[in-house]
């Protein structure tokens, strides 16, 4: 007995897990069934169901035909697709670089727990808890020309000399959503990075204090390097949410002058639902998944080699 | 020695413990089966109802669901107010769908199946409904009605697809076109008569820009669906729109189309000379009329509901009112509002045809004028609805001369911020290009449209 003891203790310690009877994989089975059934049926079931409307025509009213990939086919020669899709990266890359770097800016402002920063914080949160279509429909008053406070200040500062229609230029009328789109996500860029600065040991400034470094170099060789990844979350997301962006051209602007400001969303929305041309919307929105999830995985490429 | 990789010693150690993955059989089965579960709800022609049986919509009974839009919200809770009062047997649940989204939501409801007893979609989109066999065949029940030969004819053919009638005009708005009479008289011009042509037009126009504060017209020059409403109808005067033939292989028809290029030439005109308002080019409609209506300007290609709707009554004394000139004399005027139909499918369609029916009874119409739509027969011109509707009146008289956009493409031809409609107006008016430029590129995205949609 006093022998068989600590042959057993060893045993106890070194012994590899039990493999998974069939018994206890049914088990396991029967427990994450019912999470999978709702995956099945709100996530894989709709996504095959997608692939096969984008191989018809599915007009919505009327007779469904097999099309193979034509719909694909012909995505590829429509030129006010391609179009959009180029309009589409380019606001996103300059709205996301625009977000972060507001973002970042005010989150220095804010991450201190000085007076007043309460205050700040809550003010530039405030139109991200609003939300975009609150605003954009705010914007499409203040943007008019006349009537709205955009022109008001520009004529009373004398800054023009007359009304303007802002959005009747698709230049001005990307640059002013794009404004519009720092003033309301930027509050969200700024409370992520405030939290991550905020939990950079201040011994660490200290140090690089010690060593010479001044006000800049303390914030580029100590608080971005320690913020990378939250800098990094900020610009997929941000990239990725303007990728998708439609509320605010769909209220502001409708995707004009002409096709303008049409981003790639609109331009899907209007096919599936002005056009009633579901089945080649559907298509479309695939290639935007691919361009997007490759954008993506370069990304996070990118970030991982830095 | 050569192990086998990590993935294939994972999976061969699962199956020794008796735990299969999903094999890509199994995966493609799925995908099949949701293909096969999807594909069974794609017939979408639902299931008509037989409107010749004997005694149809005698004995109706029961709830029926009737959509319309916000625009024509009060309109149809009037009437559906009247129908309850008239009746008891039949109880309307109302739903009002927000503007431009009638035609989705119809859509989608017939795709699943659960359709409305009766739907009043705007008119310039029934044409997509009645040429995709979504609505139920009313031929036989709107030629018994007594009224049929008074019927609003534009409206009657946007609910017509090959021979067959699939709804029954219910409400109409016009354009038209406002004159100030009090400035015409100041002008030295006849305030009774208002242009007959694009010449007089012009002259008129530029006559009324001689008093001192006021702009010979005022126009809209950048909503498309208000320049479709007030701008086309000049051409249309000669029957020449900027597409042509029958439903669903319509063709381009810009080049060579002189009325619509001389249209495009008066306007430029007008802009040219500074006898339009200032500020046309950036005008989206927010402030339509407005001008015309604090008394600044002669001349206003309007709506009669907007002018009506919104005018001190003393100014409605001043009016004069006609429909659009042509470049050379004749007229035309849209007609929009909605056509009332039945959708295949629809659970109670002998109620939904009585109540469609009741619409169409000259009391309801005389009604519906009160709140700014133009009725639907021609026949309550011989009620004293000239005299309780006189501005009513010359749009009520050149009824059938009006047109209600025949397509099943209105909405991507002229209604959108990327229709060819337009660019090709805006263009023409406020560029400098010129206009062969601007017509040929204009038959190319008409064309292109087309060809797009129609496929």
């Amino acid at each position: 007995m006093t022998t068989a003891t600590p042959s057993l203790s060893r045993d106890k310690r070194t012994r590899a897990p039990r493999p998974a009877s069939r018994r206890d994989s049914y088990t396991g089975m029967l427990m994450l069934a019912p999470a999978m059934l709702l995956v099945v049926a709100f996530v894989i079931f709709p996504l095959l169901f997608a692939v096969v409307i984008s191989l018809t025509n599915w007009p919505l009213v009327g007779d469904v035909e097999f099309t193979g990939v034509e719909n694909y086919l012909t995505a590829f020669t429509d030129t006010t697709f391609w179009g959009s899709i180029l309009y589409t990266l380019l606001f996103a890359v300059v709205s996301t670089v625009l977000g972060v770097v507001v973002g970042y800016l005010l989150a220095v402002l804010v991450r201190s727990n000085r007076r007043g920063a309460g205050l700040i914080r809550t003010a530039v949160f405030l139109p991200y808890v609003i939300g975009i279509t609150s605003f954009s429909f705010v914007a499409l008053l203040e943007f008019r020309p006349d009537s709205g406070v955009l022109d008001q200040i520009l004529l009373a500062l004398g800054i023009t000399s007359a009304p303007t229609p802002w959005l009747l230029d698709a230049t001005s009328a990307t640059v002013l959503i794009v404004l519009l789109g720092a003033y309301v996500g930027s509050g969200f860029a700024m409370i992520i990075l405030m939290s991550g600065m905020q939990g950079i040991p201040d011994e660490l400034y200290e140090s690089a204090q010690i060593d010479g470094a001044g006000r800049w170099q303390q914030e580029l060789l100590v608080t971005v390097p320690l913020v990378k990844r939250y800098l990094g979350l900020l610009t997929v997301m941000g990239f990725i949410g303007a990728i998708l962006a439609f509320t605010q051209f769909f209220i502001i602007t409708g995707g004009g002058p002409g096709t303008g400001t049409l981003t790639v969303m609109l331009y899907v929305y209007n096919k599936a639902f002005g056009d009633l041309q579901v089945g080649y919307a559907t298509a479309l929105s695939f290639v935007v998944v691919i361009i997007a999830a490759i954008l993506t995985l370069i990304q996070f490429r990118v970030m991982r080699e830095d | 020695m050569m192990y086998p990789p990590p993935s294939l010693q994972r999976a061969q150690k699962r199956r020794a413990d008796g735990i299969s993955n999903p094999s890509r059989r199994s995966i493609l089965t799925l995908g099949a089966a949701a293909a096969a579960l999807g594909l069974t709800g794609c017939s979408a022609v639902l299931p008509e109802a037989n409107v010749t049986a004997a005694g149809f919509g005698k004995n109706p009974s029961g709830t029926i669901r009737f959509w319309c839009r916000s625009t024509a919200f009060k309109p149809a809770q009037l009437i559906v107010d009247k129908y309850h009062q008239a009746q008891q047997a039949v109880r309307i649940q109302l739903t009002v769908l927000p503007e431009g989204q009638m035609t989705t939501k119809l859509a989608t409801s017939i795709r699943s199946g659960a359709v409305p007893d009766v739907v009043a979609p705007d008119s310039v989109t029934s044409p997509v409904f009645t040429t995709r066999e979504a609505f139920t065949d009313l031929t036989s029940l709107v030629a018994e009605l007594p009224y049929a030969a008074h019927l609003n004819k534009p409206l009657l053919d946007v609910a017509s697809y090959e021979g067959k009638i699939y709804g029954l005009p219910a409400l109409s708005n016009v354009s038209q076109l406002f004159w100030n009479k009090e400035l015409y008289a100041k002008a030295g011009l006849d305030p009774e008569r208002g242009p007959a042509n694009f010449a007089e037009y012009l002259e008129h126009a530029t006559a009324l820009q001689g008093i001192d504060g006021v702009s010979g017209v005022t126009f809209t020059g950048n909503s498309a669906g208000i320049l479709g409403y007030v701008i086309q109808p000049h051409f249309w005067a000669d029957q020449s729109p900027f597409y042509d033939g029958p439903l669903g292989r319509q063709q381009a028809a810009v080049l060579g189309n002189d009325p619509l290029r001389r249209t495009l030439e008066l306007y430029r005109e007008l802009h040219r000379k500074g006898l339009s308002q200032p500020g046309s080019a950036a005008d989206s409609g927010a402030a339509w009329g407005q001008d015309f209506l604090a008394g600044t300007v002669g001349l206003f290609p309007g709506s009669y509901d907007l002018v009506v709707g919104s005018a001190k009554p003393e100014f409605l004394d001043k009016l004069g009112v006609s429909a659009f000139p042509g470049p050379d004399g004749n007229f035309s005027q849209f007609s929009g509002g909605a056509v009332l139909s039945i959708p295949r499918g629809a659970p109670n369609p002998e109620a939904a045809w009585d109540f469609i029916r009741f619409v169409g009874e000259l009391e309801q119409q005389s009604e519906l004028a009160a709140l700014g739509w133009y009725p639907v027969r021609s026949d309550i011109l011989e009620t004293d609805f000239s005299g309780k509707f006189p501005l009513m009146v010359p749009g009520m008289e050149r009824m059938n001369d009006g047109f209600a956009a025949p397509t099943t493409l209105y909405t991507q031809l002229t209604n959108t911020v990327q229709s060819p409609w337009l660019a090709m107006f805006r263009e023409a008016v406020f560029g400098q290009e010129a206009m062969e430029d601007i017509l040929y590129r204009g038959h190319q995205e008409t064309a292109r449209v087309l060809k797009v949609n129609q496929a």
